[in-house]
């Protein structure tokens, strides 16, 4: 069962800040595939929400990115910058809050 | 399976028609589009490119490319009024601030010593060469750039305060000399920063795409 896109936008930032920390560099299409080889194929990061989210992270200046010749074309790779790690823990922190909120408040049982 | 370099036109065709105009953008995206083709025709070698390129770009959803471009035009603009107000604050450290300083008490002192009847109509005239010079420098930098970036679709002059305009035209009486040395002020500060983010974006655009320049 492929999991509900509306359920991770939420943190689709902090799902590439967490990829780039791991990684020195990747670029778009590989981190569709990376998020699809760690979940089995379960969540599908489409194009449309991936660009606009790494834009927005670029301006915000908590990743940088630089071009590189592939031999055929031009690749654009992302690296995450110091203020994206600070950035990211404090996201990974809150994101961790949430989902222990989540579980206290999904467990409650009505007697 | 690697594409070939007409493909690859091809795919810098294709955005073109799909309404992207903006090289950085089209690199970006044809990158992606030839990433995805190039797996999908070994994946599946029935399929030739133009069949695959049309499975590849239906997976960019209904609108196609058009949310990407308008949320990097978003982005380019938030981008550059950051880079605005990074520019307007260092003028007030060290050593700009020195500079400023020094503007600051030279347009006081001109407006002591000089009559405001002589002083205002100098610096309107000051005022219209500059942004003259401005343009036609940005009409020449224009012309030697061969193909439109989004990373330059921030226009920092938009940034002027309008207020010299509005006394230039509005105006009946001339402005308080507190005033008028205020909106000198201001003007130039401006001016200094918007011109040094637009310098700045320009360097970073021709050292990331020299293609893009003549």
């Amino acid at each position: 069962m492929a999991t509900n896109s509306s359920l991770y936008k939420g943190s689709l930032a902090t799902i590439i800040l967490k990829l780039l920390n791991e990684n020195v560099k990747m670029y778009g299409y590989e981190m569709t595939q990376k998020v699809k080889l760690i979940t089995e194929g379960q969540l599908n990061l489409t194009e449309g929400a991936l660009y606009p989210a790494l834009h927005k992270l670029e301006a915000d200046g908590l990743i940088t990115s630089s071009m590189e010749n592939i031999g055929n074309r031009m690749r654009k790779y992302y690296s995450i910058t110091r203020t994206g790690k600070k950035e990211m823990k404090e996201r990974l922190l809150e994101l961790q809050s949430f989902f222990q909120q989540m579980q206290n408040l999904l467990s409650i049982k009505i007697a | 399976m690697k594409l070939t370099k007409e493909q690859i036109q091809e795919l810098f065709l294709f955005t073109q028609k799909k309404w992207v105009h903006y090289y950085d953008l089209q690199i970006e995206i044809v990158d992606h589009l030839a990433e995805k083709i190039e797996l999908l025709l070994v994946e599946n070698p029935s399929l030739d490119f133009k069949q695959a390129l049309q499975k590849v770009y239906q997976g960019f959803g209904i609108f196609g490319f058009a949310n990407i471009v308008r949320e990097k035009e978003q982005q380019s603009v938030r981008y550059g009024k950051k880079l605005f107000r990074r520019e307007l604050i260092a003028l007030f450290k060290l050593p700009q601030i020195l500079f400023i300083l020094f503007l600051s008490v030279f347009v006081w002192q001109m407006t002591q010593w000089i009559p405001l009847e002589i002083l205002y109509p100098v610096f309107l005239a000051a005022w219209a060469m500059v942004s003259i010079w401005q343009m036609y420098v940005n009409i020449k930098n224009n012309k030697r750039q061969k193909k439109k970036l989004l990373m330059m679709y921030f226009q920092p002059q938009s940034f002027i305060p309008f207020l010299w305009v509005e006394y230039m035209f509005l105006a009946n009486e001339l402005p308080d000399t507190s005033v008028f040395y205020f909106i000198v002020m201001l003007v130039v500060i401006f001016k200094i920063a918007s011109q040094k983010v637009y310098t700045n974006i320009r360097t970073q655009a021709i050292r990331e795409y020299p293609d893009a320049f003549a």
